[in-house]
């Protein structure tokens, strides 16, 4: 997995690509954890070249929304690729995690 | 269209015979089988044909099955058993209940990505194998968290396997295999070991069937979680290996499982000569 991050003022952007799991979780929740540290609120967290997300991933993901707004901000996952969006939805996440899908998923649910 | 085809995939049911049936066994992966089905739904039904998805649970005791069949998809199949019976067991009844022109089995923790399917499908579809089998060992697989230990443990039992059955299969336990559909069901209607060494048991029957079987290099991470103890799973397999051998020996002496490959290309004359390296091989 790679991870890019790019912050402005209290809102960082954050680029994950390939397999996220269970062995980058740990890696993962340090680097969110220092961005807290730091001042960041607002994450703003890509998807979209994220081929297999886990469970170990999505509870990181979950606990990084809790840590976003009890420091009196938010988490916004944007677009999720097609197997990442599948499994938030399976999962009910999608329901609780804030998502600005891709035109693809916007157009596919619409279709539903 | 990935996501449009899971839709449909998930909404509508198959019309006709499907052209690839997955199988996963499951034993208490209520952590892990979401994001399975999640993934591998996703990119088989970008590929283009109809298929269907076989969960044969065995017996577990969290909410693995209440969570798969929450999940409400239209084109998947619950097996559900009263109690655990192993590995072996569940993958027999989801290859047994299956209808696809070709059967693959996959673990449930997604250790080898979905998308490694595409190379064990095209060996069987171009006619060239009739069983493909996902490899950590050969050239031009890439292993990754795999422990010091598995990774003894496996070069252990490999040699064991191609001294005790005389298969030449460098990775005989990878979670991973292909199947052309009537090698699969009939595989599978001989095989009788109900722990995780049925992979074994498959092979080995395989060869002495005269299928072809082809080992491909995969992907595969290892899935944190896993609870294999070495010595233990050592133990189990080295058992199991003497009851192939066992079962090998009474089909021999009874007639029981003639080796015959009920394909149209058979051989006769391949198959006598065969049958005869096995007889060789079951004594040595």
């Amino acid at each position: 997995m790679k991870t890019t991050v790019e912050t402005k003022l209290r809102t960082s952007y954050i680029s994950i690509e390939g397999r996220f799991d269970a062995h980058e979780v740990a890696r993962f929740r340090e680097q969110m954890d220092d961005l807290l540290a730091a001042g960041t609120n607002q994450f703003r967290v890509d998807l979209s070249t994220v081929n297999f997300i886990d469970s170990s991933a999505l509870a990181a993901l979950v606990a990084l929304s809790r840590s976003a707004t009890t420091a009196a901000g938010s988490l916004e996952i944007h677009n999720p690729s097609a197997p990442t969006q599948v499994i938030l939805e399976l999962t009910g996440l999608d329901q609780a995690l804030s998502i600005i899908a891709s035109e693809e998923s916007s157009n596919s649910v619409q279709a539903n | 269209m990935t996501l449009a085809s899971y839709r449909k995939w998930a909404s509508v049911p198959n019309k006709g015979q499907p052209r690839l049936s997955v199988v996963i066994p499951t034993y208490n992966e209520e952590w892990r089988i979401l994001p399975t089905v999640g993934a591998i739904a996703t990119h088989i039904s970008s590929l283009g044909f109809e298929w269907e998805m076989i969960i044969a649970d065995d017996g577990s005791s969290d909410s693995t099955v209440d969570l798969v069949r929450s999940a409400d998809l239209a084109n998947l199949n619950l097996l559900v058993a009263d109690t655990n019976q192993g590995k072996g067991s569940a993958v027999r009844r989801g290859v047994l209940a299956s209808r696809g022109e070709y059967v693959l089995f996959a673990d449930a923790d997604q250790s080898t990505p979905i998308e490694q399917m595409d190379l064990l499908l095209d060996p069987i579809r171009r006619n060239e194998a009739d069983v493909t089998v996902g490899s950590r060992s050969t050239d031009g697989a890439e292993v990754r968290g795999k422990s010091l230990a598995r990774h003894a443990m496996s070069k252990g039992l490999n040699a064991l396997v191609r001294r005790g059955l005389g298969l030449d299969i460098d990775d005989t336990q990878c979670g991973f295999k292909l199947f052309e559909a009537n090698a699969a069901r009939h595989l599978f209607s001989l095989q009788t070991i109900d722990g995780f060494s049925f992979d074994l048991e498959v092979l080995y029957l395989a060869k002495r069937h005269n299928y072809r079987v082809l080992e491909v290099p995969v992907e595969w991470i290892d899935a944190p979680g896993s609870t294999v103890a070495p010595i233990k799973v050592a133990f189990l397999f080295v058992l199991d290996l003497f009851k192939i051998r066992w079962h090998g020996l009474r089909r021999q002496s009874t007639g029981r499982g003639r080796p015959l490959r009920p394909s149209p290309s058979h051989d006769m004359g391949h198959l006598a000569a065969s049958e005869s390296d096995t007889a060789k091989e079951l004594l040595k």
